[in-house]
C-alpha cells in the first residue's frame, strides 16, 4: 500500500488542471479579531456587563415621580407648562437661596458688636497693631467700614433676585440621572476592589489567610 | 527562527507573534490546497482565514504526535472546504457509480491503462477529473498532485488508510471506465 501508482496521465491530466489555479490578489492578512475570539474574556472585563445590567435596571425602576401629562393633540394643548417644572427632588431655586445656617452678616455683626468694646491696650497686643504701638493698623481701621458695608441693604436687583437655574425637561433629567447613577455604581465598585486589596494586604502583613470579603454589591 | 513547538505555545497562550508566525508560515500552503477546488480567489482567501480562525480557536486540540502542523491545518481546510463546496454544489452521484464498480480490474491492469501518455486521453482525463465529486477530485490531488502519503491523507480526511486505498481504487476504476466508454 505505501507503493504508489504512477498513473502517469492522471497525475498530468491533475498537473495540468492545476496550471492556471489563480494567484492571492493580496498578501493575505490575519483577521483582526482572531486573538480576541482565542482569547477568554478578560477578568476585569466582567464587571461590565454587570453594571451595564445593573443600569438599565436602575433606570428602568426609577421612581418617575410626577409623570409627563400625556401628549394631547397640539390642537386641544399646545404646550403643557408643567412638563417644564423642575424635577422635585432638586429644588433647584431653594438650594440657592442664603441659608440661616451660614448667617454671614450675623457673624460680622457680632464681631463689630466685640471690636469697638476692646480696650486700646488690648487692641494693641494684638498681632493686628502696629508695632510702635501707635494709631491702628490699617486692617483694624478697616474692620468698622466693613461692618458698616455689611449692614447696608443689597440692591433688589442684586441680591434678592433669586438665580434663575436652567430648567431640565424630564427626558434629559433622566438621563442626568441615569448619569449619576452610573457614576455611583463606579464608585462603589472601585471602593470595594481598594477595600479588598486592604484587606488581602493586611492579611499579608500580619501573615494571615486574607479572609473572604463580603460582597458590597452583588452583581 | 522558532519551531513549531514553540509557535504552538505560543498560539496556546493566545499570543498575537505567535498567531502572526504560524499564518505567515502555513498560508501559502493551506490557500494553494483550498484554492485548487475553489476557483474563486476571494472565496479562497476567505476560507484560508477561516482555517486559521478555527486552529487558533482550537488549537489545544492539536497533537504533535500525529501529526505535523502542516497536516493539521490541512485537515482542517479540507473539511471548511468541503463544507464550503456543499453548500455551493451538491454532490451528484451519476448512475454509472453502482455500474462501474462491479467490474473486477487489478491495480496492474489500471495502471497500465492511466499511463499511456497519450494525449488525448490525458485531455480527456482533465474533463473527467473535474465531473468528479468534490471529496473525490481532493483525494486525488492529496495522492497525485501533492504526492501526500495515504497515512496522511487519512489523517486530513479523517478515514481509515485501508478504506481510504479502497476508495482510490475506485475511483481509478471509475476513471478508466468512462475512459473506455469515451473511446
Amino acid at each position: 500500500m505505501n507503493e504508489k501508482f504512477k498513473d502517469t496521465d492522471l497525475r498530468e491530466a491533475l498537473r495540468r488542471n492545476y496550471a492556471n489555479v489563480p494567484e492571492m490578489r493580496t498578501p493575505l492578512q490575519l483577521p483582526r479579531g482572531g486573538e480576541a475570539k482565542t482569547r477568554p474574556m478578560r477578568r476585569w472585563l466582567y464587571p461590565i456587563p454587570a453594571i451595564a445590567a445593573s443600569i438599565l435596571i436602575a433606570f428602568l425602576l426609577w421612581p418617575k415621580g410626577e409623570k409627563a401629562p400625556i401628549a394631547q393633540p397640539e390642537t386641544q394643548q399646545p404646550v403643557v407648562a408643567e412638563v417644564h417644572e423642575p424635577h422635585k427632588s432638586y429644588e433647584p431655586r431653594e438650594s440657592y437661596e442664603p441659608r440661616e445656617s451660614y448667617e454671614p452678616r450675623e457673624s460680622y455683626k457680632s464681631r463689630e458688636s466685640r471690636q469697638p468694646q476692646q480696650p486700646a491696650a488690648e487692641a494693641q497686643n494684638t498681632p493686628l497693631a502696629t508695632r510702635e504701638g501707635q494709631g491702628e493698623s490699617p486692617l483694624v481701621e478697616s474692620l468698622p467700614l466693613l461692618a458698616e458695608a455689611q449692614n447696608t441693604p443689597i440692591p433688589e436687583e442684586l441680591g434678592e433676585s433669586p438665580v434663575e437655574l436652567p430648567v431640565l425637561p424630564p427626558e434629559r433629567q433622566a438621563l442626568v440621572d441615569m448619569f449619576l447613577a452610573e457614576e455611583a455604581l463606579q464608585v462603589a465598585y472601585m471602593q470595594q476592589e481598594q477595600t479588598k486589596e486592604l484587606r488581602a494586604f493586611t492579611a499579608g502583613l500580619e501573615g494571615k489567610e486574607p479572609e473572604t470579603s463580603h460582597l458590597i454589591i452583588a452583581f | 527562527m522558532q519551531t513549531e513547538k514553540q509557535i504552538v505555545e505560543s498560539v496556546r497562550k493566545g499570543e498575537r507573534e505567535g498567531q502572526d508566525e504560524m499564518f505567515r508560515r502555513f498560508v501559502n500552503q493551506v490557500f494553494c490546497m483550498i484554492v485548487k477546488q475553489v476557483p474563486d480567489v476571494m472565496d479562497a482567501q476567505e476560507l484560508t482565514q477561516d482555517t486559521f480562525l478555527k486552529a487558533f480557536r482550537h488549537i489545544d486540540r492539536y497533537d504533535a504526535r500525529q501529526s505535523s502542523l502542516s497536516t493539521w491545518l490541512c485537515r482542517i481546510a479540507y473539511r471548511l472546504t468541503l463544507d464550503f463546496l456543499k453548500r455551493r454544489r451538491p454532490i451528484v452521484v451519476s448512475i454509472e457509480d453502482s455500474s462501474v464498480w462491479q467490474t473486477d480490474i487489478s491495480d496492474e491492469e489500471l495502471e497500465t491503462a492511466l499511463s499511456t501518455g497519450n494525449e488525448q486521453r490525458i485531455e480527456k482525463l482533465q474533463e473527467l477529473v473535474q465531473q468528479l465529486p468534490n471529496e473525490e477530485q481532493m483525494l486525488l490531488t492529496f495522492y497525485y498532485f501533492d504526492d501526500l502519503p495515504l497515512k496522511e491523507i487519512a489523517y486530513i480526511t479523517d478515514a481509515d488508510p485501508k478504506a481510504l486505498a479502497v476508495r482510490l481504487y475506485r475511483i481509478r476504476r471509475k476513471l478508466y471506465k468512462k475512459l473506455k466508454i469515451e473511446s
